[in-house]
């Protein structure tokens, strides 16, 4: 009867074990590139993300006059021209100074590109640990940013990029 | 065979400006010299004299000596005061660079169109139209 018992409790402990396992397996990795703008930290995944270009005497913006104010003007990458946007006035977060030194191209229906201050790190995040930021609508006029996880001790939202490519900015 | 455009460029603080020669009637330059101010008085009471700089929300601006009178064929031309005419430059139509379809929906009225890359300078394409038809 004991030893029977024995052998249940190891059964019992091999299927937990497994089923441990497929957690494992079924928790599924986003990739995310994390900046910082202006102290205010954003990832964006890396799906849509295609590429990063330092701003230069070579790579610069030029200001389009007559268009709303998140539009900050275009760049010229390898003889295409990008609509350069401000994330933070998309977002309506105050923007104190724009020391950019980084674009970053992403590419939805068209391509659009984003100044930033600089790279944090490129992360891979389980999507168990990304979590709905309580109050998001408050928080953003059009609710971009309704996702945010901890990194390093920060709190570190994420740029829903379809929902961006949808909406009155980028029609 | 591939159409040219000419285009006049003027260089604000190196930033390229380029004007399709097809839009303007006569260029002044050195205006100081010539003593153009009653030109500008009668034009500025229209409300046809425009400087490049506030069109292009530059704050900055080098001193402007040079006017651009753009032909309107109706007798409505206007006045743009400018910097320095750099030079006059024939370019292939199909060089140029033309501003994604987002950037023109949304700019209003439509006055940068295009693009030049002129050596590594980039140019950009301005256009008067609006503000001709305006008045």
């Amino acid at each position: 009867m004991a030893k029977n018992n024995k052998i249940n409790d190891i059964i019992k402990e091999i299927e937990e074990g497994k089923n441990k396992e497929t957690e494992k397996k079924a928790s599924i990795v986003k990739e995310y590139l994390i900046v910082d703008i202006d102290l205010n930290y954003f990832a964006i995944q890396l799906e849509y993300l295609r590429e990063v270009i330092d701003l230069s005497d070579k790579n610069y913006i030029v200001p389009i006059p007559y268009t709303p104010q998140y539009i900050l003007g275009i760049i010229n990458i390898r003889d295409e021209i990008i609509p350069v946007l401000s994330l933070l006035k998309i977002f309506n977060i105050e923007d104190k100074n724009n020391n950019y030194t980084k674009i970053a191209i992403i590419d939805e229906k068209f391509k659009i590109a984003f100044p930033f201050f600089d790279i944090i790190d490129l992360k891979l995040v389980d999507i168990n640990n990304i979590k709905l930021i309580k109050n998001a609508t408050k928080k953003s006029k059009e609710s971009f940013l309704i996702q945010e996880f901890e990194h390093n001790g920060k709190i570190i939202s994420v740029i829903d990029i379809l929902k961006l490519f949808s909406s009155e900015y980028l029609m | 065979m591939i159409k040219k455009i000419e285009i006049l460029v003027i260089n604000i603080f190196n930033k390229f400006i380029g004007i399709d020669c097809s839009e303007i009637k006569r260029v002044i330059s050195d205006i100081s010299l010539n003593n153009e101010s009653a030109l500008i008085k009668e034009y500025e009471i229209k409300k046809r004299f425009f400087r490049i700089g506030k069109l292009l929300n530059i704050e900055q601006m080098p001193e402007y000596n040079s006017l651009v009178i753009v032909d309107s064929n109706d007798g409505k031309d206007i006045i743009i005061s400018t910097p320095s005419i750099s030079e006059i430059i024939s370019i292939d139509l199909l060089d140029i660079l033309i501003i994604p379809e987002f950037i023109r929906k949304k700019q209003d009225p439509v006055f940068i169109w295009g693009f030049y890359k002129n050596y590594k300078e980039l140019i950009s394409l301005i256009t008067f139209t609006f503000f001709i038809n305006k008045g």
